[in-house]
């Protein structure tokens, strides 16, 4: 077991150290940033009453019991949201190391060369558990080593733990995924999706009745209550990874390589793929489909809550004033553009998945013999670039449509669907920026494309935060939604508009320039 | 009546020389063997070629065409790369359909001939093929198209002997048709008796070019001889070398050029037995570095 566990740290150690240094890193920032930002007592408390309602439970959980101290409000605004990553960190690593690794022929590789089953599964496990471990380590010893007011060792602890055994959790679902399912797209597919349609379920119970809400673990997190009452008992739900880690050996002891528990053979038709935008289309419809899907459901879950909010504000004064802005608008409008910013946001995940696509294929050596036939390169990413900024506008869309039909109901919201399409067509250009950014990263450099996700990432940070805490506009400033007209609450400004639109371009162009020129690894 | 040219490609990555002043020419109709051990340069050249990599200096010319004034190229050319990556989702037959209507090409005939020819599947998705299998999808697809040249990077590698025939059958077709073809190998026997000529390459140098005979010069070949006498005096002999004896049997490695001198040697030796092993590359390098030895 020794020889396999340190042939796959070899493989894996970048990615995870990646991982560790990204998402310890965003949590780590955090602290800081909040502390000092509301100094008085009274000044939280009238934050948490902010954050008591619905929209905002749905987004970050249930407001905890007791003072609404920095390190609560840390906590509070974090966990749940950060289980995402956590979790998506967990999903990644077993994928690649399971699933993937199996469809690559690897495994089948090794066993030949004498490794057992248990060697593998056990060496899974220990880096399933080491990096979680590992992480846990960095963010307790960054807490305590900031040291500030309010954040206790014990509370540290128990955020550390938490949010290990959140990531742990997700490890061994994907592993037990690996098993049932035929191929890593599948395993990770639905593994992620289990990720979102706990939260999604969440943000629905946490609105309605926290009761319903114990069966998602991102609940079992909001339920610990740290840096409050610490209560380390709601730890124990995770046990039920022990449950899994065994039923996860079970399957993959009892089936043979490259056979799966559920499978299913779609397509017997020879389907007639006649050109490279054909191939990926076909390639990338379940990435672009469940996106979509999913792009439906956040629309439907923020739309769904718009009623409750109404009267909410209306006896929430603090809130009112605070959503009245300068310009002295319906504060329910304003607030729900801020959310319609954040699902912006959102939205350009998968067009960035479809422009990575080209490395994918770049990576497998597919490229080069796609490039060797009479297609030009340059139209290959010129295809992604396009196709990424349809579907990426497509999902705002989408949202914006199923929010829309989802807060019918609503009373007191004068929003029209007129103004939901403009709110779509507004982030429709910094959309096409970022494809255009990604798109330039490409033509530079595979290496350095992780930059457009990292600067997606911080806009989703900054714009996020900014909903809660109101967090300097410097930050913001840094990213191209700053400067756009907070469609429906303002309307569209279409001089910045047109030059984000035109900037996104540009980068795009340069992109295909420097594609054509660069050697393909 | 060249078909492809190269002119002192250079190509560096890092402080790795991967080629180094390359210079060869494939003429039209003839089969190339493009020889040398892993890591020698032969995928850097080849992927200069089809323009995945661009040189740092030199030229590369096709059909007498210099290939950067030439944006359409790639018609004339079909390449198999050495470790072929296929769309997992699809299906054999769908890749193959995909590549005959991108280079816009229908011979289906040929198509199911060359399916029927090479056993494959095609019904099977690609994720569940062996490498040999994806290299045979990928062979099928570039005998389809009618490009003037042909690019082989380690064909073989992956197919069992007999699948090993019908690609030689049908590189010999391509030729008959007045095809180039281009074949890159770490293993001299494999392409040495396809080949009309070979260039050898090591630590990206081109360091013979020519027919395998008139290489002779540099290579040896290892024979395998019982005889009645003792043979172990022939040790001695300058062109006789890595003399050894396994058994009954003694294996000697002969400069090529001598061939007629070991012979008259053995002899009166009273040889009963005789039996040639085809030139290694590796023996074929042991020579090379010792004649420099020599004349230096
Ligand atoms: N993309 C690359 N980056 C860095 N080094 C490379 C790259 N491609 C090839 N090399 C190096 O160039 C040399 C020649 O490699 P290659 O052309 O693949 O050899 P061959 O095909 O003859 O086995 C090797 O030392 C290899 O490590
Ligand atoms: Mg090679």
């Amino acid at each position: 077991m020794r020889h396999y566990l340190s042939m796959l740290l070899r493989d894996t150690w970048f990615r995870i150290l990646m991982w560790l240094i990204g998402t310890g890193g965003l949590t780590l920032v955090v602290p800081p940033a909040f502390d000092g930002l509301y100094s008085t007592a009274a000044e939280r408390e009238a934050l948490r009453a902010t954050l008591d309602n619905p929209a905002m439970v749905a987004l970050v959980g249930p407001v905890p019991p007791g003072e609404y101290t920095t390190a609560v409000m840390f906590s509070h605004e974090m966990l749940v949201f950060m289980g995402i990553i956590h979790g998506l960190f967990g999903i990644m690593i077993a994928n690649s190391i399971s699933r993937k690794m199996e469809d690559q022929g690897l495994l089948e590789y090794v066993t030949s060369a004498g490794i057992t089953r248990q060697s593998i599964f056990g060496s899974q496990l220990v880096i399933g558990i080491g990096m979680n471990l590992l992480l846990g380590t960095v963010i307790f010893g960054g807490l305590t080593i900031m040291n500030i007011d309010s954040f206790g060792i014990s509370g540290n602890l128990l955020y550390a733990l938490g949010t290990s055994l959140f990531g742990l959790l997700f490890f061994v679902i994907t592993l037990i995924l690996a098993q049932l399912l035929p191929a890593s797209e599948w395993s990770f597919g639905v593994s992620l999706s289990l990720l979102l349609l706990f939260y999604l379920y969440r943000a629905s119970t946490d609105v309605i009745n926290t009761d319903y809400s114990v069966i998602s673990p991102y609940h079992w997190l909001s339920r610990l209550e740290v840096y409050s009452s610490n209560i380390y008992a709601w730890l124990w739900p995770f046990a039920i990874i022990l449950v899994l880690i065994a039923a996860a050996w079970v399957l993959f002891a009892r089936r043979d390589l490259d056979d799966a528990y559920l499978k299913f053979d779609l397509h017997k038709k020879t389907r007639n793929i006649r050109s490279y935008p054909r191939l990926q289309m076909t390639g990338m419809k379940v990435l672009v489909t469940s996106w979509m899907i999913g792009m439906i459901l956040i629309g439907l879950s923020y739309g769904s809550i718009f009623g409750d909010l109404d009267s909410f504000i209306g006896d929430t004064p603090f809130l009112a004033q605070a959503m009245e802005g300068e310009s002295g608008t319906n504060p329910l409008v304003q607030f729900v553009s801020t959310l319609i910013l954040v699902t912006a946001v959102v939205g350009a995940v998968p067009a960035l998945m479809i422009t990575s696509r080209i490395m994918t294929e770049e990576k497998s050596s597919r490229l080069e013999l796609l490039m060797s036939t009479r297609i030009p390169r340059a139209a290959m990413l010129n295809f992604h670039g396009i196709y990424a900024a349809l579907i990426g506008v497509l999902g705002i869309f989408l949202s914006m449509v199923s929010m829309y039909a989802a807060s019918m109901a609503a009373e007191g919201i004068d929003i029209t669907f007129g103004d939901y399409v403009m709110a779509a067509v507004n982030y429709a250009s910094p959309t096409v920026l970022l494809v255009g950014l990604s798109m330039l990263l490409i033509g530079l450099s595979m290496k350095l494309h992780i930059v457009a996700w990292l600067y997606l990432l911080y806009s989703f940070m900054v714009n996020y935060l900014g909903v809660i805490v109101g967090i300097d506009e410097v930050w913001q400033q840094a990213t191209p939604f700053y400067f756009l007209a907070e469609v429906p609450s303002e309307n569209i400004e279409w001089a910045p508009w047109l030059i984000i639109l035109g900037i996104g371009i540009g980068l795009g162009l340069a992109g295909l320039a420097c594609f054509r020129r660069r050697d393909v690894a | 009546m060249s078909m492809l040219e190269l002119k002192n490609l250079t190509k560096t990555f890092g402080s790795t020389v991967a080629a180094d002043d390359v210079s060869f020419t494939i003429d039209k109709g003839e089969i190339f063997g493009f020889i040398g051990p892993n890591g020698a340069g032969k995928s850097t050249t080849i992927r200069m070629i089809i323009g995945a990599l661009t040189q740092d200096s030199g030229s590369i010319f096709l059909d007498d065409t210099n290939i950067s004034k030439d944006r359409h190229y790639k018609d004339n050319i079909s390449y198999v790369p050495g470790d072929v990556n296929l769309w997992g989702n699809l299906t054999g037959d769908e890749v193959i359909n995909f590549f005959m209507k991108v280079r816009n090409y229908k011979n289906t005939a040929y198509k199911n001939e060359l399916i029927e020819k090479f056993r494959l599947d095609p019904k099977k998705k690609c994720k569940t093929y062996s490498k040999g299998n994806r290299q045979k999808v990928a062979l099928i697809s570039a005998f389809l198209t009618d490009a003037k040249l042909l690019i082989f990077d380690e064909p073989t590698t992956g197919l069992d002997p007999l699948m090993e025939r019908s690609f030689h059958e049908e590189v010999a077709r391509a030729k008959s048709e007045g095809k180039s073809i281009l074949l890159s190998s770490h293993i001299l026997s494999e392409v040495e008796k396809l080949s009309d000529r070979i260039a050898i390459i090591r630590e990206g140098k081109i360091i013979e070019t020519g027919h395998l005979d008139e290489l002779s010069h540099i290579t040896r070949i290892e024979y395998i001889i019982q005889a009645k006498e003792d043979l172990s005096k022939l040790d001695e002999l300058p062109f006789v070398h890595e003399f050894r004896v396994e058994g009954e049997d003694t294996h000697v490695l002969i400069d090529n050029d001598k061939a007629h001198d070991f012979l008259q040697t053995l002899y009166p030796l009273k040889p009963t037995k005789l039996q040639t092993l085809p030139p290694r590359l590796e023996d074929i390098f042991m020579r090379y570095y010792e004649g420099g030895r020599d004349g230096s």
